[in-house]
Order: C-alpha cells, then structure tokens, then sequence
C-alpha cells in the first residue's frame, strides 16, 4: 500500500507495519497518560502532607532570616539594641548603615539622645554638613531594632515607639501635579494630626517652599506644637537660625549642630554633632567650593557682615517678640540665610546679589 | 455580539470562541487552535499592541475580516508574564476533546485564568517579592481589607478608619492586584497606578463570605481567627477567596487560615516615610543604596521575602524582638552561619513550590527541587543542634524530616525531568510495573523494526530498503 511519493523514494505500509504502528502508537499514549495519572497522584500524597510542608518550610524562612541577620552583625559591626519601658532614645556612635557601605571616606559615628527631658533637637549647621544622613540614621536605627535585626551603633537603648514620621527635602513630585509646597505641608499635616509621645519624627528644611516669613513662621509654629503640644520625639534640622531660640520657650528643646572648620579659605565638614546652634551658615564657603566666582564671593562676604550687624538687632527683636508672628528679620538675612549656594548657578547668585543690595 | 442571531453568520469555530469569550469579557482570551494561541476581534488588537505581536485577519464577518493575532504556544509563558506586568488578565482556553473523534471544532474550555495578583507561576514571579491579590470592602469610611498571596498561601485581613490611612495600607502593601466592589464610590479615590479589578457586588456577601472561608478552613466559625464580629472583613476576605477559586479552578488546600493584624501591633511607617528612608526601593525607584540592599543576604527567595516583610512592618512587641535578638546571638556564638547559609541556599524557595503543589501546578523540577530541599533537612538539623536557648529550639522543631515523602520522591521521579509533564520521561523506571510495560513495548519498537527491514529486505532483495517514522504519515516501509 502506497503511503507517500518522495523525490527519489516511494514509501509503502504494509499490513502488518500498520498493526505494528497501532500497537505502539496506543501504548505510547497510555504510557503517557498513566505517567499523567501517577504524578497527578504523587502531587495528592504530597498534598495530604500539605500543613506539615509549609510549616517547615515557614521555619526554615525564619532561619534563614535570622541567620543572615547574624551574618550581617559579624560582617557590618553591628550590635545588639536594648529595649526599654522607659521613653527615649539613646544611641552611642550610630553610623548610617548604607551611606557608611558606599561612601569613600571614613564614616564618622554620632551619638543622639533623646529622652523626657530631651523630646527635640533644633539640628543646625551647614549644607553637606551632615544633618540629614543623622536624621535618617536614627530613623534607620530604629527601625532595624524593631525588626530583630542588630544596628550599626556602639550601643542603643530604645524606648516604646508607635510610629515613625519623616518630612525630608523636597522631593519633587511634579507628576503629581501638586506644588512641591502643597506636598510638604500635607505632609506635615499628616505628622502634626497623628504623631503622638511614642513617634520619631524626623523634619528637614521645613518652610522652604514658601516665602521667607511664611516658612520661618510656619517651621517655627510646627516645632512649637510638636515639642510642647505632643511631645513627639522630634529631630529637626533648619535653616532659620531664628529657630535656634526656640529652647527658651520650650522645655525638651535642645540645639544641636554640625560644625565645619575653615581651613585657610576652604572648609572641612567635621559631620559631628555638637551641643549648642551652629555659628555659621558656611554657605558662603560652600558657595565658593561649587564655584562661584571670586567676585561674587567676595562682595557677598562684606554684605554679610552689613547684614550680621542687623542680625543682632533683629535677633533681640525676635527674642522680645516671643511666638508673635511678626518675626522683624530684616529680609535680606533672611534671604540669604534660606540661600542654597550649592544648589545655585552663578547667574542666580548674581540676581540674588541684586535683590540682595535692593533690600537693603 | 452576544446576539445568537449575529453569532450565526459566522463560522462554528469562530461561533464556539464567541461563547466562551462571553463569560470573559473583561480579559484577553488567549484560544487554542493546534501550536498556538489565537486572539481575535479587538482583543487581538489589544495583545498586538501590548506584545508587539504582528495583527492578521482570518475569514469574513459580513464581508468584514476577522482581526487575529497569534502566539506560538511553546512560548507562551513569556508573553503571558508580559501581559501580566502590564496588569492584564487572562484567560486560557484549551483544547479538551479529541482531535481525531471531534465532529466540527474541537471542544475547548477555560483551563486557566491568569490575573495579576493570582500568579503562581515562577517564571510569571518576581522571587524575591511578595506578589499580593488584595479586596477591600468599605462601610462609612471603615476600610476592611484582606490579602492573599497565592503564592505561599499567606492570608491576612485588617480594617482602618479613613481613607487616608488605607491608602497608606495600599502603599505599604502594593498588591498586584486590587478588588473592589461595582458599586465602589468614586470620590474613595485609590492610587491610579494600582491594577482594580472591579467584582459584583453580592461577591462582598457576607453570610457567603462566611460559609466560604469556613468551608475553606474546615472550622465551624470564624472566632478562632478573631473576626467574628467584624462582618466588614469577612465581606471583604470573602469576596477575596471567591475569586481565587474563580481563576485557580482548583482546591486551594495550602490556604489554611488568615490571620487578623492589628494597627497598633506594629510601629507604622507611612508612604513618604518608606520612600525617604529608601528602605527597598531608592528615591529613583532603583534598587541601589537601599537598606534592603545593605542587610539582605539571605540564602533562599523565601528568606528574603520574609525579611522584607518584617522591614516593612518592623514589630513593636519587645518581647518577640528580644527572642529574634536571641536567636541571633546564639547562631553568632555557634558561629556557623556560613555552613548554615550553604544548607539553605540548596534548599531553595521550598515555599512558593508547595504552593504550586497544592494548586496542581507544580512542574516536575518543583518536585526534584522538593526533594533535594527534603534530603537536605537532616543536614540543617545537625548543623543546628548546637543551638542552646529556647527560641531557635522552638523553631528548629518546627522543621520536620520527611523520610517517607523524600523516598517516594526519589523512587518516584527520574534525575533529571524534562520541564513539563506533557511529553512524559518524567516517573522513574521501576516505580510502576504497568508503566514500565508500556513503555517496554514503545522502546522495544526500535529492535522490531530492524527486524523488520532486514526481513523485507531479503524478502524483496531491495538493499535500500528502511523502515522509519514520521509524524505525519506514520510508520512506512
């Protein structure tokens, strides 16, 4: 019987090649299928030891969690925290766990402390200087205690937290639509309706999307309540220096800040934390390291000295002032204090400068 | 469309794929026919725009062509988790009957259903992620909600008060998939980049809900899980375990609880809290310089998975925390985590592969991975015994040997299995008499054909005369 003509070949079956191919054909299928059947089975004999399987397999999980939780303590130095009843937070030469892995020089360890009598820190000091890795140190600190994990510090006590809250820079959200001011202050609404006396709360730079007046005003009003309405554990870095006094009226407010030495007519970040406000702004400085030119330096540096004499002034004003509203900071300090230098082109500075001399 | 009078003028196939496309309306219908995958109408025009799939016509409807778009079914996998990250659901229609005995088109059925937060495929997953379906149900500004990751049979339900703190949920929880009810109101505004399934309302039922998840949990009432006076959650868990069944279309023995989370359990860390810690994603939405990328080595996908978890809930119990630290120091003071890591990691994703068990999906090398974890149990509990306080010897114990299911699994499956089960090879020699049989007779083919020939060969003294086979014809002489 013909099957099939080829090129160069006919190809033919024969009676018995097809009983042949009928044979194999269907025992190949059932062979297949009872294979089907006996894994299908073998998944149902699993399957009755379903519960025991996913325990072990929940445990083994959690072993190895915790296994690299040691791993981790042994290669990146890390310790222990302790847990306390008593509120507070109390942490000996804490390092940023991820800026120390990435970063090219030595990381330098800071303590903080935080207790009944310390609810906030007014962080002070210049830009590059440190305050926000601090900041997001102690945040992170915090929260690998409470995962079981050890913590990059020499040692930390931890007190009952509920929350963590932070409000840092101003990350842009222009996809949204919203205003980088409209975000921060939601935000800020959101720390100030549900912080309570267990939160950590970490602010940086609040105010600076707004003017001047506004955004000292509403900084100062926001530090106020959090450390005398609710008490929150509070770390808040700043640039109005105006904030610095806030200590006078309240209580667990202490100043904090980040120093920089001038060495010549460069400047050395020191990233420690020191009692007390900061001094300087060193945003000059920082200006001149980001290269703006010697000019414009050094025209703004006689402006600051114009402009520290009236500081004094104003300073005794605000002090009289009290919570009032009506801070006098005369306009151009203000101004330049809320400068970034490092986030300014030349030309901005020199449009600034103008301003500068306009309000004079 | 659904009109039987238009359905008519077209052809049975074409008649029989409009039927079945009805009842998935909402989702792209991938329709088998021989080696592929067919779309047609517009969601083939959909799936060539979304896979970059070349769009074809086939036939005439009212002299109008067809729109069809194809893939190859042995690469579908690939194009499924494509369209599963682009948030698209989709059903899988099979050919179930006889091609040979089949009068007209072949019968087809719906075999799988494949949605964003029900994937449990590994090469559809994400390993080290949690991949979550999630259903909330809300009554007067009380948000219940329930998650399931089918992956690992992991079912939690909470309520908050207030749409800005559910959001908040959403953001912490970031399920693949969200279900809510049709009647949703519109001004609870959720995230727009979350993936909503809406669901009919009577799916939110709550005496369905309840006859459901106890009958899934085989318990009488729900007080054990805590939830018996919050009807909201079993609305919303209901709801959740209803659609699971719907698309799985199998048991689902691996779910055997849920687990209620209280609030004030944990230390909350809201949506912009996450994301200026960087904690697993960086403000670029990368994955450098995060703390996750800092603290996590751990050895197995099931590891990392839990350790996410615990970043993101960080637990504000001090006693538990105290016990983890523990535990910690007694693996420091052994001093063998690396042993320990070496063990794990061999172990593998143990957890995602039960799953799989348990959905009757698991792949042949699910289950050699299976066994090698299971041969490998009494080399962790040996390397564990040194561990001397009560918390890791509490866990150690929770960890069984599985001797039995280990022997079965080595008698029972060969070395080396082919990834699917579909061209056999799969069940070991000697673990089944009536199969070794079979396959004796296939194999002994080969002998029986040159038999064959050399016969025929004398018989008609032609010196080129084969025997062979092709799949097409047969076998011919």
């Amino acid at each position: 019987m013909r099957r099939q003509t080829l090129k160069n070949a006919e190809r033919f079956i024969t009676p018995e090649l097809k009983g042949f191919e009928e044979k194999v054909l269907s025992s190949k299928g059932r062979a297949l299928a009872r294979e089907k059947q006996l894994y299908d089975e073998l998944l149902d004999t699993l399957i009755r030891h379903l519960a025991e399987l996913q325990t072990s397999a929940a445990a083994i999980a959690r072993l190895d969690v915790l296994t690299n939780f040691a791993e981790r303590a042994n290669t990146l130095e890390l310790e222990a925290p302790l847990f306390s009843q008593e509120a507070g937070i109390h942490i000996t030469a804490g390092r940023h766990i991820v800026v120390e892995q990435v970063a090219d020089q030595a990381f330098v360890p800071n303590d903080v402390e935080l207790n009944d009598k310390r609810r906030m820190l007014m962080i002070t000091g210049p830009n590059m200087g440190g305050k926000s890795t601090y900041m997001r140190q102690v945040a992170l600190i915090v929260l690998l205690a409470h995962t079981g994990s050890f913590v990059p510090a020499q040692q930390a006590v931890i007190g009952p937290i509920d929350r963590i809250f932070t409000r840092i820079g101003a990350a842009d959200e222009l996809a949204s639509g919203r205003s980088t001011f409209m975000v921060e202050m939601t935000e800020t609404a959101n720390i100030l309706h549900h912080a309570t006396e267990q939160s950590l709360v970490l602010m940086d730079e609040i105010g600076r999307g707004t003017s001047t007046f506004d955004g000292l005003s509403l900084a100062w009003s926001c530090a106020y309540h959090l450390a005398s309405k609710i008490g929150a554990f509070t770390l808040f870095a700043t640039h109005y220096f105006e904030l610095t006094t806030l200590n006078e009226q309240c209580d667990h407010v202490v100043n904090v800040h980040f120093d920089a030495a001038e060495h010549g007519d460069k400047i050395v970040f020191l990233h420690k934390v020191q009692e007390g406000p900061a001094s300087q702004s060193y945003g000059i400085h920082v200006a001149q390291l980001a290269g703006i030119p010697a000019e414009v330096i050094r025209h703004a540096k006689v402006k600051l000295i114009e402009l520290e004499k009236h500081s004094h002034q104003t300073h005794q004003s605000l002090k009289q002032t009290k919570q009032s509203n009506q801070i006098t900071t005369h306009p151009a300090l203000t101004l330049l204090e809320s400068l970034e230098p490092d986030k300014i082109s030349p030309m901005q500075a020199l449009s600034i400068l103008f301003e500068l001399k306009e309000k004079m | 469309m659904t009109e039987t009078t238009t359905i008519k003028q077209y052809t049975p196939m074409i008649q029989q794929y409009l039927r079945i496309k009805q009842q998935h309306a909402d989702m792209l219908l991938l329709y088998r026919m021989g080696d592929f995958y067919e779309l047609f109408f517009d969601d083939a025009k959909r799936a060539a725009k979304l896979l970059d799939i070349t769009l074809t016509a086939r036939g005439q409807s009212s002299s109008q062509p067809i729109p069809m778009a194809g893939v190859p079914f042995h690469a579908v996998e690939s194009y499924l988790a494509k369209l599963v990250k682009l948030g698209e659901s989709v059903a899988i229609c099979e050919q179930v009957g006889d091609v040979n005995t089949a009068k007209g088109p072949v019968e087809r059925q719906v075999t799988r259903i494949i949605t964003p937060g029900t994937v449990t495929d590994e090469a559809l997953l994400d390993e080290r992620q949690d991949s979550l379906l999630m259903a909330v149900f809300e009554q007067r500004q009380h948000f219940a909600w329930a998650t399931l990751d089918i992956a690992s049979g992991r079912f939690l339900v909470s309520q908050v008060k207030g749409l800005a703190a559910f959001n908040n949920e959403l953001q912490r929880i970031r399920p693949s998939e969200l279900l809510v009810s049709e009647d949703w109101p519109e001004n609870n505004t959720i995230d727009a980049r979350m993936h909503v399934t809406k669901r009919p309302a009577w799916d939110f039922d709550v005496e369905t809900g309840q006859r459901m998840l106890c009958q899934q949990f085989q318990t009488q009432s729900l007080s054990g899980f805590g939830c018996e006076q919050s009807p909201n959650i079993i609305a919303a868990a209901g709801c959740l375990l209803q659609y699971c069944k719907e698309t799985q279309r199998t048991a689902l023995p691996h779910i055997r609880g849920m687990q209620l989370q209280q609030e004030e359990e944990s230390v909350i860390l809201d949506a912009t809290t996450r994301r200026n810690l960087e904690l697993t994603q960086n403000l670029q939405g990368g994955n450098d310089c995060t703390l996750i990328a800092v603290i996590d080595r751990t050895a197995t996908a099931m590891g990392s998975r839990l350790l996410r978890r615990w970043l993101h809930r960080p637990v504000r119990d001090h006693e538990i925390l105290r016990q983890r630290q523990a535990a910690v120091q007694d693996i420091l003071s052994v001093n063998n985590s690396e042993a320990l890591h070496d063990i794990l990691r061999q172990i593998g994703d143990v957890e995602r592969i039960l799953a799989r068990v348990a959905l009757k999906s698991a792949r042949p090398r699910d289950l050699t991975q299976l066994r090698r974890a299971l041969s490998l149990l009494p080399a962790l509990q040996n390397e564990c015994q040194c561990f001397s306080i009560a918390p890791l010897k509490k866990l150690m114990a929770k960890i069984a040997e599985f001797p039995q299911l280990l022997a079965l699994l080595q008698t029972a499956v060969v070395e080396n299995p082919p990834a699917v089960i579909r061209e056999g090879g799969v069940i070991a020699k000697g673990y089944d008499e009536q199969l070794d049989e079979l396959r004796t007779i296939s194999e002994d083919a080969g002998a029986f054909l040159v038999q064959l020939e050399q016969r025929e060969k004398k018989r008609t003294g032609i010196a080129t005369l084969k025997v062979g086979y092709s799949r097409v014809h047969g076998y011919y002489i």
